[in-house]
């Protein structure tokens, strides 16, 4: 279970644990990611998390690749990765009338209204944050849901669509492209730049979706 | 103040860029050439992190407000200060109500536009970089900070503009994935830049194809320099606007010391690869800090 260490330039490290997608690679990630966070801002520039890895940029000038390298091996032996006894809670309203629900329903040999009660019936974890800002990587989905990406992604996704792909469900927090099936949209803004934390949602985070009609999803963007 | 009469194609305000929020999924931004940011500054004494205008492609048309030192660094987009050429990679006074004009670009596609004192637009999550959606407009009003430049500056720092480049690498995350075949072919084939290249990633049209069976794989991080490679199998260098995870393989990391000539790369390059150790790869980055230096010359 030991991690693997691959330092892929003379700036970045990846940190890769065995195992995949998991809980506890979660919590492993998110506690060594912490803990950085906390290092010297000169020498750690950015953490990127991911299912099971994490990347780190650091500055050479500040360390030696060669010291760095020796600082982080020994944080992995020596430091407990205490699972959370705590996370967030947070419940986001969906109006689910997304592009893809007529066509999921047919692949899948469920109703719309299935669908919806599979997609709202668990507590998802924010594995981590990655591809746009603020955009969460959720999981894991019930197993009567998970279907592929589209295998060619539409240029226009827009800011708020709820999607789902593989054993994932995330939240687009702007207009973008995009493979995941779209099953609604959220009318909560993901990323505020101007706020502190500019990102609706932290690494660990739980969050459970809830149904909306689209009156309530429009006095909702209305009353933001 | 800077008046935008015209903008060009695509022109947004660049610093070095934002870091320590990878993990909320916000990339770093920033100038695509950082030396040539570099250098701007260098030639008008604002410090580094001083931010200023990047132009691609098309440069634009401005008027300075007031009385202010100006230079030019990046590719040749032939540019005129009231109809008269100018070099790139000096610093000039601009008399208030000066017009500085810039065209297609000949060599190269990214300019920068550096004002002593600095552009002063409002810092968004510790930077002035654009968060990749916002363009310079016709009629905006760009601050520009006090400054107490004196001395004006030359630059004979040799940026790498040429239609063909070399790009030094080091192992990426999934060097061991791919065979030697494909190895052997990233460091041996000319790969030509694709018009769809842009400040998130730069697009190969030559394939790797046959040197991986390429699944999805698990997403991990990426960061600028960073080379993937789809199913298509043609390779893609992640650029600043990057997205900060990514789920296709790494094969190799472009060298910090040679991001400006991927910030200079015109559609239709050609691009080679050389693989180079970790500590070359510092080195060279050392080396190049060096240069910018030494290259500066008092008028």
């Amino acid at each position: 279970m030991t991690p693997t260490l691959h330092l892929t330039s003379e700036r970045t490290l990846l940190i890769r644990f065995s195992g995949g997608m998991s809980l506890s690679n979660q919590q492993r990630v998110e506690s060594l990611m912490r803990i950085l966070l906390r290092w010297d801002s000169n020498l750690i520039r950015n953490l990127h998390p991911a299912y099971a890895s994490l990347l780190v940029e650091f500055d050479p000038s500040q360390m030696s690749m060669k010291n760095f390298v020796e600082k982080i091996q020994d944080v992995l032996n020596v430091t407990q990765m205490e699972p959370r006894s705590s996370f967030r809670e947070l419940n986001v309203p969906v109006f689910y009338h997304g592009e893809d629900l007529e066509a999921l329903s047919i692949e899948l040999s469920l109703s719309p209204t299935q669908i919806i009660q599979l997609h709202c019936s668990t507590s998802y974890t924010v594995f981590f944050l990655g591809f746009q800002p603020g955009f969460p990587y959720l999981g894991e989905l019930p197993l009567a849901l998970r279907v592929p990406r589209l295998s060619t992604p539409r240029t226009q996704v827009s800011a708020g669509s709820v999607a789902i792909a593989g054993m994932q469900t995330g939240i687009y927090p702007r207009d973008s492209a995009g493979g995941w099936r779209i099953l609604g949209k959220t009318p909560i803004a993901l990323f505020t730049p101007n706020e502190n934390p500019p990102t609706t949602f932290q690494m660990g985070d739980r969050v459970k979706f809830f149904p909306i009609d689209e009156v309530e999803f429009n006095s909702f963007q209305g009353g933001k | 103040m800077i008046e935008v009469l015209s903008p060009g194609a695509w022109t947004t305000i660049q610093d070095q860029g934002r870091y320590r929020l990878s993990h909320l999924g916000i990339s770093a931004g920033g100038a695509a050439d950082p030396i040539s940011l570099r250098l701007a500054n260098l030639l008008v004494e604002n410090p580094p992190h001083a931010a200023a205008i990047e132009m691609t492609a098309i440069g634009g048309k401005f008027r300075f407000q007031k009385a202010v030192t100006f230079a030019l660094m990046g590719g040749d987009f032939a540019p005129t200060l009231n109809g008269q050429r100018i070099a790139i990679g000096q610093s000039f006074l601009a008399e208030s109500g000066s017009v500085l004009e810039l065209s297609q670009a000949r060599k190269g596609i990214r300019a920068y536009l550096a004002v002593a004192g600095g552009i002063i637009t409002p810092m968004i999550l510790g930077s002035r970089s654009s968060l990749g959606l916002e363009k310079l407009q016709a009629g905006d009003l760009i601050p520009v900070g006090e400054s107490k430049t004196k001395s004006f500056w030359r630059t004979s720092f040799e940026l790498c503009l040429a239609p063909s480049q070399i790009l030094r690498f080091t192992e990426g995350a999934d060097w061991e994935l791919f065979s030697a075949d494909a190895h052997q072919r990233l460091t041996s084939e000319t790969f030509i830049v694709s018009p769809q290249s842009n400040r998130q990633g730069i697009r190969l049209q030559t394939s790797l194809e046959g040197s991986l069976d390429l699944e999805e794989r698990l997403t991990e991080g990426v960061c600028w320099g960073t080379l993937q490679v789809p199913p298509s199998g043609k390779p893609i260098i992640l650029m600043n606007d990057l997205q900060t995870t990514g789920g296709y393989a790494q094969i190799a990391q472009v060298i910090k010391a040679d991001f400006s000539g991927l910030g200079q790369c015109r559609p239709g390059c050609g691009l080679r690869f050389e693989k180079i150790s970790l500590e070359e790869a510092w080195a060279e980055a050392v080396a190049l800090e060096e240069r910018l230096k030494a290259s500066l010359e008092r008028l």
